[in-house]
Order: structure tokens, then sequence, then C-alpha cells
């Protein structure tokens, strides 16, 4: 029994060993940012960024003027417009914004509608002021009920803030052809 | 006795060894953030062998939304340009009481704003440019910068300046911008 006693230290030491390094996150994870989840209609705020979605639209086509003449963009999929209203808290930032699928996908805001007015990619936030912004995505129809907004700083800088709006719970208008202000 | 002796010498090597790791990680994040910030209430000071001034700063709110106002920024650096470009970066931004920052627009609106609030022949270097090009003879160096900010906040403002290599310490200078009429 006397020496039964340390190999059984030494075994649980063993198993306690293997789990910790098994279960060992990269680096990359233990450093992600941290994620506030919102849920839909509320208001959240993360470190840099505070906000909520207004509200959210698809659409076939938009049309929006861009260098003095009107631009127009198809998709084969849809595209997804969320409304939102944001502030800034302690720092001036710069925002990125994806859409996080049903499926989990992860999608970034859509490059094609350069030049329309109040695009998240193009805002600046700034502490104590409120501001209108749109977000742009060009998904599958699919991914659009049961998703949500993912907020962060440009950067995405290792354990800082990340806003996870949750879509709100009724559907969105639709509308064939959307006309955006540039 | 000796049992504790050696669970004490254990936990010794533990903390020496986690404090061997993350040195490196310490000496980053001190020098990754402003810790200290020295407030003077004089137009200039000086900083790690830089004087820093507020040459200039001017204010408007803006008409279709009277919570915002824009904000311009002449400010100077002279220092011997060796000292100036150690800096590595400018860190600059304007501070209130709560140490909410504003930085620097750097995109077509702050050209807009140095255009309407800025004077004619002004310099369009920005804090960075300044540095780099600083004149031989150790005089000031210009630039200008600006700046969106909430209207009710113009009057407590200040410039907090630093460099990349001179953080932690940082300069806290009053702005108090003059207030011109919406165009």
């Amino acid at each position: 029994m006397i020496r039964i006693a340390p190999l059984l230290t030494a075994a649980a030491a063993a198993v306690l060993l293997a789990g910790m390094m098994l279960t060992n996150p990269d680096y990359n994870s233990a450093v992600r940012p941290f994620e506030t989840r919102v849920p839909p209609g509320e208001t959240g705020q993360t470190r840099l960024i505070g906000g909520r979605i207004e509200g959210w639209r698809t659409a076939d086509r938009i049309s929006f003027p861009a260098f003095g003449s009107l631009r127009q963009r198809d998709t084969q999929a849809m595209f997804l417009i969320v409304d939102l209203k944001l502030f800034g808290t302690t720092d001036s930032t710069m925002l990125r914004a994806g859409w996080i699928g049903a499926s989990g996908r992860r999608y970034d805001t859509t490059a094609r509608i350069s030049g329309a007015f109040l695009q998240i990619q193009d805002l600046w936030l700034q502490p104590g002021l409120e501001s209108k912004a749109i977000a742009i995505f060009e998904l599958p129809e699919d991914e659009i009920a049961g998703g949500a907004l993912m907020l962060s700083d440009r950067i995405d800088a290792p354990l800082d803030g990340r806003l996870r709006l949750a879509a709100p719970v009724d559907a969105p208008s639709h509308v064939d052809h959307l006309e955006l202000d540039g | 006795m000796r049992q504790l002796g050696w669970i004490a010498l254990t936990v010794l090597c533990l903390a020496l060894t986690v404090l061997l790791v993350v040195w490196p990680d310490l000496r980053e994040l001190r020098r990754g953030k402003v810790w200290t910030v020295t407030a003077i209430d004089a137009a200039s000071a000086d900083l790690a062998g830089v004087t820093v001034s507020v040459d200039a700063a001017r204010a408007m709110v803006l008409p279709g939304s009277p919570d915002r106002a824009v904000l311009y920024l002449r400010m100077g650096l002279a220092g011997q340009p060796e000292t100036l470009r150690s800096w590595l970066a400018c860190d600059i931004g304007l501070s209130d009481g709560r140490g909410r920052i504003w930085r620097p627009l750097t995109n077509v609106a702050g050209l807009e704003i140095i255009a309407a609030l800025g004077d004619e022949g002004d310099t369009t270097n920005n804090c960075d440019q300044s540095r780099i090009m600083a004149p031989e003879d150790g005089s000031p160096s210009m630039s200008v910068q600006a700046f969106l900010v909430p209207s009710d906040l113009l009057d407590e403002l200040r410039l907090r300046i630093t460099g990349f290599a001179v953080r932690p310490e940082a300069l806290s200078l009053p702005v108090r911008p003059v207030l011109r009429p919406p165009l």
C-alpha cells in the first residue's frame, strides 16, 4: 500500500499534466479579443465601441452616385444593409464590420459599393459623439436570418473588445432596387 | 521543516521563472501606453529634449450638428533633428478630464477642416512629417492637425503628445481654441 500511493500520485500528476497540455490554447486563441454578445435591439459597449442595430434591409440591386455618375451593382446573392447607431467611448476608432452568417461563416463588408455615404468602413468613431452608419454585405440569403453583426476596431487588436450584435427578431424588409446617397 | 524548505525553494524558482518570462512583456506594455502625463499650463514645454508648442487653435461648431465641432491645431516641435527622429513616431491627441482621446483626422474631411480654419500658406505637414523634416538649426517645425470633438468640451480639451520611443512619458498642454462662426 505504501508503494502504491506514490505511484497513484505520479499517475494523477501525469494525467493532470497531459490534460493541461492537450487543452492548452494556442497563442491566437489565448489573446483573441473579448466578445460582448448583445441581444436583438439592445445597445452594447466595449472599451472602444458602443452601438446598436437600428434596422436591416435586403436588396437585389443597389445604385449610388460616385465620381459624378450613377453606379449600379447587381448580385447573384443578396445585399444585406444593416443600419446602425454607434458611439465612441474612450479613443477615436476606425471600425471593421463582419456578418456572422447562420452557418457560422464570416462575411466582410462589400467593397463594391465604394462611394456611398455613411458606410461603416469610412466612419471614424469619436468619443462622446453618436454616429449613424450602414454596413453592406453581399451574401447568400440563407445566411441572413439567425446571423449577427460583429464590430471591432479595424486592427482587431489582441485582448481588446468585439461587439457581437444579434440580428433583429423581425425579418428584414426587402426591396428590388435600393438607391443610396453618395 | 526540511520539506517546507524544498517547497519554499520551488515556489521561489517558480516566481523567478514567471518574472523572467513576463519581463519582456512588461517592458513592452510599459512602452506601449502613456502612463505618466505631465500637465503644463503654458503654451509650450519640453518633452525628452523636444520643445512642443501650441501655435494656433481654432474651432467651429458644425451648423447642422451643434453637438459637434471641428478643431484646427497648429503646433511646433523644436529640437535637434536626431532627437526628433529618435521619437520614432508621434502619438498625439486631444484629451479631456475623463481621459478620453480624440485623434487627428487623416482623411479628406481633415484636409477640408485645415483648409477652412487654417491660414493662407500654412504648412501641410502632420506631426510625423514635421518631426522627420525638422530644420537643422533647431527652430520649430510646424504641423497642422484637424479633429472632430464634442462642442461642449472645447474649453476643456488639452493636447496630449508623446513619441513611440518616449512613452510612457507624455506632455499635456492647453489648447484654448478661438471659436469661429460657422461658414
